[in-house]
């Protein structure tokens, strides 16, 4: 075993991470915002991909343009769902849950039926593969990197910097007492559960030109945020950052020296952290 | 309240007749085999009733019906063992693995339990899928003999080869698991089922111990799922580790959110009206995911007690009316009627 072995799915690993962190912020925020677990997570992100992958294959866009058509395309549809779905089940668990169900079945169903069951490759947008110390890491990997990076960046900078991500906490807090403030609950769900379904597209279309993209890679993708969040933490931001990134590089390291094994990590630290230690690693206490 | 029951034991007995000389009504081999599914199916789903008597929604069922099935076809098919001492077995199994875990994730509450099993049914799926000896691996286990001929010596004997005669095993173990379970949420047992599901800090404060009922649920509605897991297994033949994902524990869960939880017939109904439904959608088989979420999505949304609850409703004012009608009243009790 030589270095390189033991170094290359680090760097994998790391931008998966961060990519990771992304999907995790996106389910994070909608749980604590609105107490809604959105089990058709994996299917924004599937959308997502999707959509970059048609504005720039058929309708000739540019990639970037392209990641703020999904953000917008998957946070309307977020919206949309929300309103008419997920309002109507008044934060009961077992409606949610279904809610979740059903709409995970109806996108992913849709999406089949519109794009085919087969999945496709994106035609890559950045060329050429960087090699430092024998690793290898293609561009569109390190761009997809770079991007998350961003854009996680400014989603910390909104939730802690601006007025609507103060009232965001203030709600995720507590929803009465933001309420008897003034503040307009409805109006930040909106914008939380806007923000949280955009944050798994853009996650899907940062990720279209390094993976293929299938209909049903939604529910794979579900199962990772959702080891993600518990993993951190449950609502908490630092830790849904600190989850992505043992994920990415846990899984990284799994798939290569284990193989189909591998697809269990993220269910056994859903249990294992589930069973003995609920907060998460950096969840506060509910 | 006691005619009430009379007639509702009589409708009982009509519908046990019905499912007796159902063989008899659907003679194409196909339809038997539909209908044999739909049982196995309502009996799954109320098991998973029998656990959600108790607040605890379960993701993960289909797990329990994996290590029901995989255990039952691996002794049979790789060691020998005849099929009767394999369902007991893995019958036993799935409860001794339920209790196990039952202990460890019983504390979890809300949907937090829900995630906590909808990863323990996925991690027993893939355990099954990663493991090749006796399991098969991915590939499973194909071509299982027939359940075993059971015989009393010289009286009677009954051989197991044909579609009708697996239709009369399942229906026979299907009605003792449902009626078994039934029984038990009517026992003293399925009152304190109840006041956990209501009030789980209250029960615990008047000293019940809330832990050892869920446990004790949980058990019971595992070892219920092996026996289907097993049922399932006997009567495909085989069994591969696709058949128990995460879409099959949620369907289960949908058959009692579509039903009705309220009522042991809520599971029941919810399966046999979607089974019967995904048949008759079979010409637009791409398009069936979109139909059952849309249904399943407005029962919950706008059912107050899914199918079973809009029965009863129905009933209750049909009752009303035609009491009304014999009485020579009007329809309701308007002010004009008191004098």
């Amino acid at each position: 075993m030589t270095f390189e072995t033991l170094l290359q799915p680090l760097v994998y690993g790391l931008q998966l991470g961060v990519t990771y962190i992304l999907l995790a912020l996106g389910l994070t925020v909608i749980f604590s915002i609105m107490n809604v677990l959105n089990l058709a997570h994996g299917e924004f992100y599937m959308i997502g991909a999707f959509t970059v992958l048609y504005a720039t294959g058929v309708l000739k866009v540019n990639y970037f343009l392209a990641l703020i058509a999904c953000v917008v395309v998957v946070a309307a549809l977020g919206i949309f769902f929300e309103r008419v779905l997920y309002r109507r089940a008044k934060g009961r668990v077992v409606p949610t849950v279904i809610v979740g169900i059903g709409l995970m079945w109806m996108l992913q169903t849709a999406a089949q039926l519109i794009f085919g069951a087969q999945p496709r490759g994106m035609k890559e947008v950045f060329q050429g593969t960087v090699s430092l110390l024998n690793v290898n890491l293609s561009d569109s990997r390190i761009a997809a990197g770079l991007i998350s990076i961003i854009l996680v960046i400014g989603v910390y900078l909104l939730i802690y910097r601006t007025k609507l991500g103060k009232a965001m906490q203030a709600v995720a807090q507590d929803r009465e007492a933001a309420m008897s403030l003034g503040i307009d609950v409805g109006k930040v769900g909106m914008a939380g559960f806007g923000l949280g379904c955009g944050l798994a597209g853009v996650a899907g279309g940062v990720m279209a030109p390094v993976f293929f993209v299938e209909p049903t890679m939604g529910t794979t993708t579900l199962i990772k945020s959702l080891s993600i969040i518990i993993l951190g933490g449950v609502g908490s931001i630092s830790g849904a950052a600190l989850g992505g990134l043992i994920l990415g590089i846990v899984e990284s390291y799994g798939q290569t020296f284990l193989g189909y094994s591998a697809t269990t990590f993220p269910f056994l630290i859903i249990l294992l952290i589930l069973i003995f230690k609920r907060t998460g690693l950096m969840g506060r206490a509910a | 309240m006691s005619s009430f029951n009379w007639k509702s034991g009589v409708l009982y007995i009509l519908l046990f007749l019905f499912l007796l000389f159902i063989p008899a009504l659907f003679r194409n081999p196909y339809h038997l085999g539909v209908i044999t599914f739909m049982l196995i199916n309502a009996l799954l789903a109320s098991s998973c009733w029998f656990i959600m008597a108790t607040g605890q929604v379960t993701l993960g069922h289909a797990g329990f019906a994996a290590i029901g099935g995989y255990l039952s076809a691996a002794l049979v098919a790789r060691y020998g063992i005849g099929s009767w001492w394999s369902l007991l077995i893995a019958m036993m199994a799935a409860g001794i693995v339920a209790l196990i875990i039952g202990y460890v994730t019983l504390r979890i509450k809300g949907i937090y339990f829900i995630v906590a099993t909808l990863a323990l049914g996925e991690v027993i799926r893939i355990v099954f899928g990663a493991w090749d000896y006796p399991f098969g691996g991915l590939v499973g286990i194909m071509n299982l003999p027939p359940p075993n001929r059971l015989a009393i010596p010289g009286l009677w004997a009954i051989t197991f080869g044909s579609k009708v005669s697996l239709y009369y095993l399942t229906l026979v173990l299907v009605l003792i698991g449902i009626l078994l379970m039934h029984r038990l949420s009517r026992s003293a047992m399925g009152l304190v089922f109840r006041g956990i599901c209501l009030a789980d800090d209250l029960a615990e404060n008047t000293g019940i111990n809330t832990m050892k009922y869920k446990v004790l649920a949980f058990v019971i509605g595992a070892i219920f799922a092996g026996m289907g897991g097993v049922l399932y297994t006997y009567n495909i033949g085989s069994i591969q580790p696709s058949s128990f994902t995460l879409a099959q524990s949620a369907t289960y869960l949908v058959y009692v959110a579509v039903g009705g939880e309220t009522h042991v017939l809520g599971p029941i109904l919810g399966a046999l009206v979607l089974n019967t439904l995904s048949e008759f959608l079979r010409p637009i088989k791409e398009f069936e995911p979109i139909v059952f979420a849309l249904i399943l999505i407005s029962a919950v949304l706008f059912l107050e007690n899914g199918l079973i609850g809009l029965a009863l409703t129905l009933q209750r004012r049909v009752l009303d009316f035609s009491a009304h009608i014999l009485k020579g009243q009007g329809p309701t009790e308007l002010p004009y009627h008191k004098t």
